[in-house]
C-alpha cells in the first residue's frame, strides 16, 4: 500500500501541497461552475415549465372547450389527464357552464401556493359574432419538479466534475512527482554527497531537449557553482599550504629568540651582577676617596636601570612568547602587604626621597587570598616604584579593599600618590609600549617605557584590571587600580 | 340404442358446423353492449336463434372500426346490429331483420317541431353521431347544419343544453340512453313528431364463410318460429322499452 502510495508520488510533498492547492482551487471553481450551470438550466426549465400554460392557450383550450361544447366528456378527461401528466402541473380545475366539474392534482398542497396560475375561459363562438361561455379551466403550475431535478443535477455534476478534479489532481500528482520532483531530490542528494572526493558532474535521468528548461538551468548552475568551489578550494589548499609553512617558520624564528633572550639574559645577568657586586663594594669601601665613590655610586645606578631595563625587556618578550605561566595559591594578603611596605620603604631610600610611604590595609579582608602572588607583587611593585619615582614630596599610599564585580567578590589595590600626576591628554595611552607620560620624563627618571604595558598585560593574564583610576581624592594626583576579579576567597581552617 | 341415436345426432351437428362461429358488434346500446344482458339485443338474439338452429357461436363486442376495418375482416363470421346496406351486400349476406326501430328527432321541451322532410331541417342546427348511418337522403344532407359528436348522450345534452336545436337517433337508443346514463334529460327532452326513417335490425354473415347460406337459411327459419310462437318478442322486450 504505502509503496502504491509512493509510487504514484503521495511521498512528494511539494507535489501534495501543490495538489491540495489544486484541489481547493478545482472545487470552488467546481461549485461556481456548477451553480452556474444550474443556475442557468433552472431559469431554463422554469422557462419551459411555464411555457406548458402558453400551450394550454395555443393548443388545448380549444379542443378542450369543443369537447365541453358537445359534452364530450371522454374527451376532456383525455385532455385532463394529458394536462396533469405534466410533472410541473400542480392541479387543474375545470368548470362547465352545465354544471359539471373535474379536477386533477391535489388542491391543498404546493397548489395553494403556486408558483404561477392561469385562469381561461373556454368560449364557444357561435353564428352572428355571438358566443358562449362554456367553462373555465384554471391550470396551477408549481416547480418543486422542476427544483427538484436542478438538485439532482446540481449533485450529479458537482460530483461529477469534483471526481474529474480528484482524477485530474492525482494524475498532475504523479506527472509532478516524475518530472519534477523526483529532479529536485537527486539535485539535493548530489549537492548533499558533493565532496573534493566526489566530483561527480550532476546528471538527471531525463529526455534532452533542444530547448532548456528550469531544470536544465539548474543543473547548469550547479555545474558552474561546483567548478568554481573546486578552484577555490585549491587555491584555499595551496594557501592553507603556504601558510603552515609560514607557521613553522615563525614558531622556528620564535624558538631561536627565545633560547637568545634566555641565552642573553644568563650571559648578561652573571658579569651585571658581578659588576654591581663590585661598584657596591667599591662605594662601600672605607679606603677610597670620595671622588672615586661618587664615580662607584653613579655606575652602580646604570647598573641598576640596565638590569631593569633587560629585565623589562625579558618580561615583554615572555608574555609576547605566550611563556608567563599563572600560578593561582592561597595567599596571605596581610603579610604579603607588609612585604610591599618594606619594599617600598627600600625603595623610597635608595631614590633618597623624603615622602611618606603609608599602608591602609582593610580589617575585613579575608585572611587568605587566591592569587598569584608573584605577578601581583610585580605589578603592585612597578606602581609603587613609578608613584616613588614621580613623586618629590607628600606621600605615596597603597590601600587594598574588599570589592564586589558583577556580583562577585573581587579585590581592589589602589597606589596613589601625590607626584606629579599625569596630563590628561596621557591618561588614554599610559599603559601603551614605550610610553612615559612625558618624554622629557624619561631622560630625568629613566625606563623603558614598558612598566605600565608589562603590569597591564600581567594583570589580564591573571584575569584582573589594571586602571587609572580618575576618580582623585585625599590630595592624590595619581591613582592606579589593579582589580583582582573573581578571587576565589580561602576560609581558614578550623 | 339411446348413446348410439345420442352420437348420431352429433355428429350431424358437427357436419353442418366444424368451427364456432364468432358473432361480434360494436357497442351500440341497447342493440349491442359489453355491459347489456346477453351483451345486447342484437348478439342475444343471435346467440339464442342460432344456437337453437344447431350451431356453436361465441358473441364479442368491439369497436366499430374494428368491426369494419380491413384489417380485421375475416377475423368475424357474423356481424350483428346493422342496418342494411347494400353496399356491404358485395361481402355479406343480411339475415331477415329481427327488429324494427324507428329513426326520431329530438328537440328540448317545449318546443314543437313536427319533421315533414329534410330539406325542412335546413334552418336548424343538428348534432348527428360521428360515422352513424340515420336515412340516406339524411346522410347525404351536406347542406344541413350538422354537429358531429361521438355519443348519443352528447347529443342528446347538446339539444337540452340548447347548444343544437336537434339530434336524432333510434328512439331506442335515446331512450336507452336518457335511462340509463342520464335520467335528468327525460324531463328536458321529447320526440317531435314525425319519424324520418325506419330501420330493420339485421344480422349478417361473411360470404366466405362456409356454409354463410345454410346459416343465413337456419337463422330465418328459426327465428320465424320463434316469432311465431312469441318467444322472440319476449326476448326483444328484455332490451328495450316500448
Amino acid at each position: 500500500m504505502i509503496a502504491t502510495l509512493r509510487a504514484i508520488g503521495f511521498d512528494n510533498r511539494l507535489g501534495l501541497r501543490l495538489v491540495i492547492a489544486s484541489l481547493i482551487v478545482g472545487s470552488v471553481l467546481s461549485v461556481l461552475s456548477t451553480s452556474a450551470q444550474l443556475g442557468a438550466s433552472y431559469f431554463r426549465q422554469r422557462t419551459d415549465a411555464t411555457l406548458v400554460l402558453s400551450r394550454i392557450e395555443d393548443t388545448l383550450a380549444s379542443p378542450l372547450e369543443q369537447a365541453v361544447w358537445t359534452f364530450n366528456f371522454d374527451q376532456v378527461d383525455v385532455i385532463l389527464d394529458g394536462l396533469a401528466a405534466d410533472p410541473n402541473i400542480a392541479f387543474v380545475e375545470l368548470q362547465s357552464s352545465t354544471g359539471q366539474s373535474w379536477t386533477r392534482g391535489d388542491p391543498d398542497e404546493q397548489a395553494a401556493t403556486p408558483d404561477d396560475q392561469r385562469v381561461y375561459e373556454l368560449v364557444h363562438k357561435l353564428d352572428n359574432n355571438r358566443s358562449e361561455l362554456v367553462g373555465v379551466l384554471d391550470v396551477r403550475l408549481s416547480l418543486d419538479a422542476v427544483r427538484a431535478r436542478v438538485w439532482a443535477e446540481f449533485w450529479t455534476t458537482f460530483l461529477t466534475n469534483l471526481a474529474k478534479a480528484y482524477i485530474a489532481a492525482i494524475a498532475l500528482l504523479f506527472l509532478v512527482g516524475h518530472m519534477v520532483s523526483r529532479h529536485l531530490r537527486k539535485i539535493a542528494d548530489h549537492v548533499d554527497n558533493t565532496n573534493a572526493d566526489n566530483t561527480n558532474a550532476l546528471r538527471l535521468d531525463r529526455a534532452g531537449s533542444e530547448k532548456t528548461d528550469d531544470l536544465d538551468r539548474i543543473v547548469d548552475a550547479i555545474d558552474r557553482f561546483e567548478c568554481r568551489t573546486r578552484e577555490q578550494m585549491d587555491a584555499l589548499g595551496n594557501e592553507i599550504i603556504d601558510r603552515k609553512q609560514a607557521e613553522a617558520e615563525a614558531r622556528q624564528a620564535l624558538s631561536i629568540r627565545s633560547q637568545f633572550l634566555a641565552t642573553m639574559s644568563h650571559e648578561i645577568r652573571t658579569p651585571l651582577n658581578a659588576i654591581m657586586g663590585f661598584l657596591h663594594l667599591i662605594a662601600t669601601y672605607k679606603d677610597i676617596d670620595d671622588k672615586p665613590r661618587v664615580y662607584a655610586e653613579t655606575a652602580t645606578k646604570a647598573s641598576h636601570q640596565l638590569m631593569s631595563l633587560m629585565n623589562n625587556s625579558l618580561d615583554m618578550s615572555r608574555i609576547e612568547a605566550d611563556a608567563v605561566e599563572i600560578k593561582m595559591t592561597p595567599t596571605d594578603i596581610h603579610s604579603l602587604a607588609k612585604d610591599w611596605h618594606q619594599s617600598a620603604e627600600g625603595m623610597r631610600h635608595m631614590r633618597d626621597k623624603n615622602i611618606k610611604i603609608t599602608l591602609d590595609v582593610a580589617r575585613d579582608l579575608p585572611p587568605l587570598i587566591n592569587m598569584d602572588a608573584s605577578h601581583v607583587t610585580q605589578i603592585v611593585s612597578n606602581l609603587v616604584d613609578n608613584a616613588i619615582k614621580f613623586t618629590d614630596a607628600g606621600e605615596v599610599d597603597i590601600a587594598i579593599k574588599n570589592a564586589t564585580s558583577d556580583g562577585n567578590p573581587a579585590i581592589d589595590i589602589r597606589v596613589s600618590d601625590t607626584g606629579n600626576g599625569i596630563p590628561e591628554d596621557a591618561r588614554a595611552r599610559i599603559f601603551e609600549r614605550f610610553t612615559q607620560a612625558d618624554s622629557g620624563m624619561l631622560r630625568a627618571h629613566g625606563g623603558s617605557g614598558l612598566g605600565l604595558a608589562i603590569c597591564s598585560e600581567l594583570a589580564r593574564l591573571m584575569g584582573a584590571t589594571l586602571t587609572l583610576d580618575d576618580r582623585i581624592r585625599d590630595g592624590f594626583t595619581t591613582v592606579f587600580l589593579l582589580r583582582l576579579e573573581n578571587v576565589a576567597l580561602v576560609d581558614l581552617p578550623t | 340404442m339411446f348413446v348410439a341415436l345420442w352420437v348420431t345426432l352429433c355428429g350431424v351437428t358437427a357436419t353442418a358446423q366444424t368451427a364456432p362461429l364468432l358473432a361480434a358488434a360494436d357497442e351500440w346500446p341497447p342493440f349491442s353492449g359489453v355491459d347489456l344482458p346477453g351483451q345486447g339485443m342484437s348478439l342475444d338474439v343471435i346467440h339464442t336463434v342460432l344456437t337453437e338452429a344447431g350451431y356453436d357461436v361465441t358473441t364479442r363486442v368491439v369497436p366499430w372500426a374494428r368491426l369494419m376495418g380491413d384489417a380485421d375482416i375475416g377475423q368475424f363470421d357474423i356481424i350483428g346490429s346493422l342496418f342494411a346496406d347494400p353496399e356491404l351486400e358485395e361481402y355479406l349476406i343480411y339475415s331477415d331483420p329481427f327488429f324494427l326501430t324507428e329513426v326520431r328527432l329530438v328537440q328540448p321541451v317545449g318546443e314543437t317541431y313536427a319533421f315533414t322532410t329534410v330539406a325542412d331541417l335546413r334552418p336548424f342546427s343538428i348534432a348527428v353521431g360521428d360515422g352513424f348511418l340515420y336515412e340516406d337522403e339524411f346522410d347525404r344532407a351536406t347542406y344541413l347544419e350538422k354537429h358531429v359528436v361521438t355519443t348519443t348522450l352528447q347529443a342528446i345534452q347538446m339539444v337540452a343544453a340548447g347548444r343544437v336545436d336537434l339530434t336524432l337517433d333510434s328512439v331506442d337508443v335515446v331512450r336507452h340512453t336518457i335511462t340509463h346514463d342520464d335520467p335528468n334529460l327525460k324531463d328536458r327532452v321529447t320526440f317531435a313528431d314525425g319519424v324520418l326513417a325506419r330501420q330493420d335490425i339485421h344480422m349478417a354473415i361473411r360470404r366466405d364463410v362456409e356454409g354463410s347460406q345454410e346459416i343465413v337459411d337456419a337463422f330465418n327459419a328459426t327465428l320465424a318460429k320463434m316469432r311465431r310462437d312469441g318467444r322472440l318478442e319476449t326476448l326483444l322486450m328484455r332490451h328495450v322499452q316500448r
